[in-house]
């Protein structure tokens, strides 16, 4: 298990395309991949799910944990945690 | 059998009824034998690869022409990949439940999950999540898609409602004409069937229930009657009708290639309102003086984000561009209340018509406004631009409008940016307050420009969208023609353009009046310059004062109607 705390930076949060990018780029690992929100006790979010991920609700300025288990663990963490901390070019 | 309807595009079609509703499938619990657990599984992974390939080809069909609407099922194609949903509905299957009642439960409970999200743009996609269960089930219940991407030969589309989505991919070919159950003279349906040239008709209740697929259907657009089933007589009759109405068609095109003047030669200026110039307004270009309205909602709307400056300012130039020298009156950003940007949240509001929207919601976000703006004023310098605020309703108003497009000037210029310093600024009349302060108002600004449409609804107190209200909305007409009357008085006074932009200066009867009134900017939507072009030709400059005078002096739209048909016929047989 592999696992990363960013910030969500990016003006509209992990919404409408942000959130596809994220989705899309997970679909990419085999690991199982996992999103949860650091302000609450919500259940974490199947990062290859765009609906659960949705209504995770992660706006701008929420810290979340990235977590992966799987063989590319460290480098699906790693990228998916680039991108959110590269504001998704918005 | 005879049907009534108002008359929203105008014309005369005999085709055969198409219907056009979604597809309601009920579904309820059933369980299947552990044997066929496994056949099930795979029977789910066949129906998502239709669905998926039925998804492709929509979003594909429209990626060169809407890339906006294409988005759309690109997204849909999300969800129906989607990890979580999927293993739901195998685990459902596992647990020996029959493939629909897997789906129906499975999506019913994403559908919970979503609602529940507190940002309300969040809650809005379950409408995707319903769609795309929808089509999944269709698919099961061997349906096939309906949409209007294929329609048979001269079909008359019978629908509740037409939607941006239903239209997107209408078959351009073989519709022949549009009926509704509901909606108004400005609703998309009327806009898009005008757009076409063809017939539509709404206000027709139960239509879709009446009117059944396949029949044999008259629709005149010219009186609002509908015959289903017509007998062999009525059949010649209509198309009787219909050669006239086209020999009548072919009088007007030949009118849209000249200039539009009065008998004595008098110049009234016509010209197109836009959104992204369309095919059919960049060929009526050449036929037409300026771009009255060019409507910017369409660069937010259609996007994702935010547009940027960068990409507002190619939009914009483009525009310019192709028009060639003419003037492009751009309208800055209209939105707010029913409006919404998926990517901008607004709180909800109980009367979104009387809001914070256009002007009011640009004053509000300072950077929303001034990066629009900024991008205009650059543009500038390609071409003749007028840049003018919706919603105006005080001087106050205009004075902080005037601040922003100041701060926006002085700030392109800190940046070395070029723009024409000396660009038009005017405003539109929508609200009725600031028609009545015209005198004030036109001491601030170059121009206005007239939106009969809100202006009439304003001032009325009735939905033009209403269907059962818009009796209302036209009783209003005999007020705003004296209140817009004032409002060119008090501008012609002090030597600034006024010009009329909404339907009604594209409406033959009522545009000879402005005419009248001494306006000579008249900008409409491509179908109705050749017939203004036209009545335009009747009358003199002296008739058409006359003309006017008459018909303010009359206070009922009916009285005026009858007035203007009498006069225009009269005419006409000369």
């Amino acid at each position: 298990m592999y696992k990363k705390t960013v910030k969500i930076i990016n003006p509209t949060g992990l919404h409408a395309r942000p959130a596809s990018d994220f989705v899309a780029m997970a679909k990419k690992f085999t690991s199982k991949i996992k999103i949860k929100d650091l302000s609450n006790d919500e259940k974490p979010a199947n990062a290859k799910s765009i609906i659960t991920l949705l209504a995770l609700g992660l706006g701008k300025g929420t810290d979340v944990e990235i977590m992966a288990e799987g063989e590319d663990e460290e480098k699906a963490v790693e990228s998916l945690a680039a991108l959110i901390e590269s504001g998704f070019g918005e | 059998m005879k049907y009534q309807g108002n008359c929203i595009s105008e014309g005369i079609a005999i085709g055969r009824a198409y219907t056009y509703s979604p597809v309601e499938i009920h579904i309820t619990e059933h369980t299947i034998a552990r044997s066929e657990v496994a056949l099930t599984l795979e029977e789910f992974q066949d129906l998502k690869r239709t669905a998926m390939q039925e998804l492709l080809q929509l979003q594909r069909k429209l990626q060169a022409t809407d890339p906006g609407k294409a988005k759309i099922f690109a997204a849909h194609k999300e969800m129906l990949e989607d990890e979580e949903l999927e293993e739901c509905i195998c685990d459902a299957i596992e647990e020996c439940y029959t493939l629909d009642w897997a789906i129906e439960s499975s999506f019913t409970q994403f559908i919970d999950l979503l609602s529940k999200a507190k940002d309300p743009l969040i809650s809005a996609r379950t409408a995707d999540l319903l769609d795309v269960k929808k089509r999944l089930l269709r698919i099961r219940s061997g349906t096939p898609e309906k949409n209007l991407a294929k329609l048979p030969p001269d079909a008359i589309i019978i629908s509740h409602d037409l939607l941006p989505s239903d239209t997107a991919a209408i078959d351009r070919k073989h519709v022949k004409g549009i009926i509704t159950e509901i909606g108004g003279d400005t609703s998309h349906t009327a806009i898009i069937a005008r757009s076409y040239g063809i017939p539509a008709i709404s206000g027709v209740p139960q239509a879709v229930e009446c009117l059944k697929d396949g029949e044999k259907i008259i629709m005149n657009a010219l009186s609002g009657e509908i015959i289903y089933a017509p007998t062999p007589e009525e059949l010649l009759a209509a198309t009787r009708a219909k050669n006239s109405f086209m020999q009548e068609k072919e009088i007007q095109n030949q009118f849209l290639k000249r200039p539009c003047r009065t008998s004595d030669h008098v110049s009234v200026m016509t010209g197109i309102n836009i959104g992204a110039l369309t095919e059919e307004e960049e060929r009526l270009l050449p036929y037409v003086d300026y771009i009255g309205l060019f409507r910017t909602e369409f660069l937010y709307m259609d996007s994702d984000h935010m547009p940027t400056e960068e990409e507002q300012y190619e939009a914009y130039r483009n525009v310019l561009e192709k028009s060639g020298g003419k003037t492009v009156t751009l309208r800055t950003l209209d939105i707010g209340g029913d409006k919404v940007l998926p990517y901008f949240e607004l709180p909800k509001e109980e009367n979104p018509f009387l809001g914070n929207r256009a002007l009011r919601l640009c004053l509000d976000y300072e950077e929303l406004f001034n990066t629009q703006l900024r991008a205009a004023l650059r543009a500038s310098v390609h071409g003749d631009l007028w840049i003018m605020f919706p919603m105006v309703g005080s001087i106050s108003d205009i004075r902080r409008a005037l601040a922003a497009l100041e701060a926006a000037k002085r700030s392109l210029e800190k940046d070395r940016l070029p723009f024409d310093e000396e660009t038009k600024i005017g405003i539109m009349i929508e609200i009725p307050a600031i028609a009545v302060l015209a005198e004030e108002a036109a001491r601030y600004v170059d121009f206005a420009s007239i939106g009969t449409n809100d202006l009439l609804q304003y001032l009325s107190a009735a939905d033009r969208q209403n269907a059962q209200i818009v009796k209302y909305y036209h009783a209003g007409i005999p007020a705003a023609l004296r209140l817009i009357d004032h409002v060119s008085r008090k501008f012609a006074e002090q030597g600034k353009t006024v010009g009329v932009c909404g339907e009604m200066g594209g409406d033959p009867v009522f545009a000879p009046i402005f005419a009248g009134m001494g306006i000579r900017k008249l900008s409409m939507s491509t179908s109705r310059i050749a017939a203004v072009k036209q009545v335009m030709s009747l009358f003199s400059a002296e008739e058409l004062a006359a003309v006017k005078e008459c018909v303010l002096a009359r206070d009922s739209t009916e009285q005026i109607a009858a007035f203007m048909e009498a006069q225009i016929a009269k005419k006409q047989e000369k």
